[in-house]
């Protein structure tokens, strides 16, 4: 298990999947890389499985050290890799029959000027999770503002109108659950309101899923007037507000870990209406 | 059919003398080339699509190499390969994978914590370099542990090697295919002709780990630095794909490289040639 260093608090679901796992005869440790002094030349995968918990950089280069040398990563690696970048995730997404927003990616924000002149748009960073550095820009003034607080390039979506609360979906394998949340940067630390998966909902997260090659993730939904769009994917969520997150987490484990389930590396055509298929097999 | 090229372009259109004479030589072969340029575009990402045969990221910037995911992701053929590509920009990761593939490569260590560098100087001195930098902005060799408080750090991952003195030269490789070329460089260099520095011929021991650098990375095209120090070589850094400068024919060799390359994914077969594998 990789974990992350915030918060400093092991997180309780993932302390429960431990106990159940250990339960089944599995042996569990976990390491926060970051605190570590790492030999990253003499580095050698030594454990069956590496669950990679953590989205930081240095978590990410490690899981990738480990990987090309054929450690087995839940989820994998390199659609981990491909869920970090919000370019690729915008493209696999959009061709996997997900509703997302349109979405531009640039370093000169005039390119968009017309573009803001007709709607609201979203600046985000390019890699990154949580909503962290977000903002809303209406006009060809506040976009240049974005952009110089932006780190370089920038991806810029079309803002969704939404009811002031963002639908956080968590899956596990086909299991999918949903929280509602008033948005804000700070949102993934607060527990939500367990609310029903309307089969829209279900679909789209599926989907994603299927297209960015993960069993253990989680989506920022926003229930537009037309529907709901996904405006964020991210791998091995937290699963706060979740009922029986843990025991569902350490069966995913358990038949991952057995070979039962498989997590093909995204690509355009995954997921898509009518070809691809869902990963999960259960 | 015209086979059809496109090269990921960073920085102003216009700057790229070498490339636009491997471009020419390209066209002039019977392809149709085109030089993109993301940094300077607006990237609609939601339609991106394989419009060509094959696609050369010469790009290092972050939105080059998102577009090559991208693309990747939609089933493009590129050079380097988009995963080899995305590799070579970590450190960590090609390190590792350097030194599991045999190549001779310092000592390597990374962590966030300062406190861990003590440790690792009481067995001689050490480089610090950030984890995503090229062109050795940012290295810095620390003797003593006083110097450790003085490091201007971004914060993040630290990238930590053994120190091991150049003998004399740095020695700049180049692999373009299976032809290895060399330069010896003075380090820093401060003329343009120092820049420059002076072609040679390799000798078996540099091309030996060119070829074990091509078999553990998976590219065709890549260069790399070699230090040699007591007479050892260690490699200290690898570029995906760098501007080959000084090397004689290059033009003509990468022209080579990437015709055979769109040959190679026309008649369906792998983009790299694999010639170290």
């Amino acid at each position: 298990m990789i974990v992350r260093r915030v918060p400093p608090v092991p997180s309780p679901v993932l302390l429960e999947a431990y106990e159940i796992l250990r339960g089944r005869g599995y042996d569990v440790e976990d390491g926060i890389a970051e605190e570590q002094l790492q030999r990253p030349d003499l580095l050698e995968p030594d454990h069956d499985l590496y669950l990679l918990k953590s989205h930081t950089d240095l978590s990410l280069s490690l899981a990738g050290v480990l990987a090309a040398q054929g450690a087995q990563m839940l989820n994998p690696y390199p659609n981990c890799a491909t869920t970090q970048n919000k370019f690729i995730t915008a493209r696999l997404l959009r061709a996997a029959g997900v509703p997302t927003p349109d979405t531009w990616a640039l370093t000169d924000p005039a390119l968009l000027d017309d573009e803001v002149a007709r709607r609201p748009l979203l600046v985000k960073p390019y890699m990154g999770h949580r909503g962290a550095g977000i903002s809303i820009v209406h006009d060809a003034a506040g976009l240049r503002a974005a952009a110089e607080s932006a780190v370089c390039p920038m991806i810029v979506q079309e803002h969704i109108p939404g009811p002031g609360e963002d639908l956080k979906v968590y899956v596990v394998g086909d299991q999918v659950f949903a929280v509602s949340k008033p948005f804000s940067e700070t949102s993934f630390a607060v527990a939500g309101r367990p609310v029903a998966v309307e089969p829209e909902v279900r679909d789209a997260a599926l989907r994603t899923g299927a297209a960015l090659g993960l069993g253990l993730y989680g989506l920022d939904i926003i229930e537009s007037p037309d529907g709901p769009v996904v405006v964020d994917a991210n791998y091995f969520p937290g699963y706060k507000g979740v009922p029986d997150a843990a025991a569902m987490i350490a069966d995913y484990v358990d038949a991952y870990a057995q070979g039962e389930i498989s997590l093909p590396a995204p690509s355009v055509g995954a997921g898509a209406p009518g070809g691809g298929g869902f990963a999960h097999p259960r | 059919m015209t086979m059809t090229i496109a090269f990921l372009m960073q920085g102003p259109p216009g700057s790229h003398v070498l490339w636009s004479d491997v471009g020419r030589r390209l066209t002039a072969g019977g392809a149709d080339v085109e030089f993109l340029f993301p940094d300077t575009s607006l990237n609609d990402l939601s339609h991106v699509r394989a419009e060509h045969d094959l696609y050369v990221l010469k790009s290092g910037s972050a939105l080059g190499l998102s577009m090559a995911g991208a693309l990747h992701a939609a089933g493009a053929q590129i050079l380097n390969p988009y995963p080899v590509a995305a590799m070579c920009r970590d450190k960590i990761v090609t390190s590792a994978v350097l030194s599991a593939g045999g190549v001779p490569t310092p000592e390597t260590w990374v962590t966030e914590d300062t406190g861990h560098l003590r440790g690792l100087l009481e067995s001689g001195p050490i480089v610090v370099k950030p984890f995503r930098g090229s062109r050795g902005v940012g290295v810095t060799v620390v003797n003593q542990a006083g110097e450790i408080d003085e490091l201007d750090l971004d914060p993040g991952p630290l990238f930590v090697q053994r120190y091991h003195p150049p003998d004399g030269l740095d020695y700049k490789m180049y692999a373009i295919g299976e032809r290895v070329c060399g330069v010896r460089r003075v380090w820093p260099a401060r003329t343009f002709e120092e820049k420059l520095g002076e072609p040679f011929e390799p000798d078996e021991e540099l091309c030996a780990i060119a070829r074990a650098c091509a078999a553990a990375i998976g590219a065709d095209i890549f260069g790399f630095d070699v230090v040699f120090s007591d007479g050892r070589p260690f490699v200290v850094d690898l570029s995906g794909f760098p501007g080959f400068k000084g090397v004689p024919d290059a033009p003509a060799l990468l022209a080579a490289e990437i015709g055979a390359a769109a040959v190679r994914v026309t008649r369906g077969e792998p983009v790299t040639a694999g010639v170290a594998r």
